[in-house]
């Protein structure tokens, strides 16, 4: 075997693995980042009381 | 066109309506501007490498890399791809911390913090006609009609309409998680479908034996300068608005950081396997078993249409939406942010709300597509637009950016106002006067201007431009100190 097609065969287990850790990890993360919004959403409604005219970058 | 398996239909239309969905349930959830710009500022590190991986491939880089390999060989991953990681390292560890250690919201932003509104509308200018989706369209109708037979505008309608509708109503949420899912599905079907190809073309020793020992050479048999001038491409990347906008979308510094090390080996390696997978196809036009007719930039597309079985062949022409969609979807939503936030907000009407300004972020999406519809529906010169569009962001924002953030005494509103707008428009005016006077060359696939002995190709003009903003700064600083004493 080449070192080029060695080579070549890490970059396939890099790329297919690599892809699919990062895809697991971010599943993982994703019900809590999505808990987290719903959260913010709810604590922001009750701070604003959802007043539309309000706009949070002027507040930052 | 492709002998499409109702499976590989199945699969694509699947992909397609996955999309929309997702757009339309995150269509409610958006609290403020912040959560539908840049969601939140919350995301983590395995969402900053999809997306970043996701969006900076688009068919363009596809192709263009596959062309050179099928033309030129490793060099394409040498002399090409491999020094754009020299420019995310240095943006790791010198650019995204000083980026994201202020509340900054677009590239604009940074400018009108350090040089006045004016430059602030300027670069919003730059920054919008950069961002106008008309190449990923233009990709889009080339791909309908190579792989389904479609017209160009019906391609461009199709796929471009389902990226419009999850950008629209989903905003940055849905960019980024469907960029989560459009990267796996680029990289993995890359991964899966070596074997495949390698297999077609009698395996890897093939490539060795059959191809020319010059794509071989890291360096192949292009000049220096050529190589230099293809290295400097990735110099794009420290301006790059959609680049800008994930590290301040960011939870922290340490995840844009983590994302971008891990991120430059995968990037390598899928750009090392789009290098390779162009040779392969080089080597079955050599056997025969691929006609010698095909374009180069369209090898990538013809080795897999020959190389792949069904269902995985739906899925890799997924992957090849994916990649143009997360490409399109990114740069609707930066043009979008440019008209809203960074012209309309603090030229028009600076007390918006956040729902206010959400509805015209969107407006403004829909705008630049609808441009970069026209456009590539009638503009006949891509390939002079393209090269346009990539030389008037850095041409306009790369001097005062880099300056401002780190040269803070330099920070003078004259020397950022006049380095901008010297730098846009001296790229204007250069393309358009070598698009108008010049000639085209087919075999260079480029404009080129003759003045005297001097030949200017369009591919230079930010080697003139870059600098002309340089004067320009100098200038600006010069009539700053002249004001002051």
């Amino acid at each position: 075997m080449s070192g080029w097609e060695m080579f070549t065969w890490i970059t396939v287990l890099i790329l297919g693995v690599g892809a699919v850790l990062v895809f697991m990890v971010f599943l993982m993360g994703l019900p809590d980042l999505l808990k987290q919004q719903d959260v913010e959403h709810h604590h922001d409604k009750i701070l604003n009381n959802n007043d539309p005219a309000t706009s949070t970058l002027d507040k930052k | 066109m492709y002998s499409f398996h109702f499976l590989d239909y199945f699969i694509l239309a699947l992909y397609l309506i996955g999309m929309v969905a997702i757009g339309v349930w995150f269509s409610k959830r958006h609290k403020d501007f912040d959560d539908f710009f840049l969601a939140g500022r919350t995301l983590t590190t395995p969402i900053l490498i999809s997306t970043l991986i996701s969006t900076y491939y688009g068919i363009d880089v596809l192709f263009g890399d596959s062309q050179l390999a099928f033309t030129d060989g490793v060099v394409a991953w040498f002399g090409y791809a491999r020094p754009t990681y020299a420019f995310f390292f240095i943006a790791a560890f010198m650019l995204a911390h000083r980026l994201r250690a202020e509340d900054f919201r677009s590239l604009p932003d940074i400018l009108d913090r350090y040089y006045g509104k004016k430059t602030r509308y300027v670069a919003a200018l730059a920054s919008f006609f950069y961002s106008l989706p008309t190449l990923s369209l233009y990709g889009f109708g080339v791909l309908g009609e190579a792989v389904f037979g479609w017209q160009h505008s019906i391609g461009m309608l199709v796929m471009g309409g389902v990226t419009l509708i999850y950008t629209l109503t989903g905003g940055f949420w849905a960019v980024v998680i469907t960029d989560s899912i459009q990267f796996l599905m680029m990289c993995l079907v890359l991964a899966i479908a070596t074997p495949f190809v390698f297999k077609m073309v009698g395996g890897f020793d093939q490539l060795i034996a059959t191809l020319d020992p010059s794509f071989f050479k890291p360096m192949g048999e292009l000049s220096i300068w050529l190589v230099i001038i293809y290295a400097s491409t990735g110099l794009t990347i420290l301006v790059e608005p959609t680049f800008y906008q994930r590290i301040f979308a960011a939870k922290s510094y340490k995840n844009v950081r983590n994302a971008l090390l891990i991120g430059i080996f995968l990037w390598g390696s899928y750009d090392w396997l789009v290098t390779i997978l162009a040779m392969a196809a080089k080597t079955g036009v050599i056997q025969g078993i691929i006609s010698p007719d095909i374009a180069p930039d369209t090898s990538l597309l013809v080795i897999m249409g020959v190389s792949l079985p069904v269902g995985l062949l739906g899925l890799f022409m997924a992957g090849v939406l994916a990649t143009e969609m997360s490409t399109l979807d990114s740069y609707c939503l930066i043009a979008g942010g440019n008209l809203a936030y960074d012209i309309y907000k603090p030229a028009l009407k600076p007390d918006a709300s956040d729902k206010e300004l959400i509805e015209k972020t969107r407006w403004g999406v829909g705008l630049s597509w609808i441009l970069g519809f026209i456009i590539a529906n009638f503009f006949g010169q891509m390939l002079g637009l393209w090269v346009f569009m990539a030389s008037i962001l850095i041409s306009s924002v790369l001097i005062p950016i880099m300056f401002g953030l780190f040269i803070p005494k330099v920070r003078k509103t004259m020397a950022g106002l006049i380095s901008t707008a010297a730098g846009l428009f001296s790229t204007i005016a250069l393309n358009s006067w070598i698009m108008i006077a010049g000639t085209y060359i087919p075999e260079e696939e480029t404009y080129v201007l003759h003045i005297g002995s001097w030949a200017i190709l369009q591919e230079y003009v930010m080697y003139y431009t870059v600098p002309i903003s340089l004067l320009g700064f100098i200038a600006g600083l010069m009539i700053e100190k002249g004001r002051r004493s």
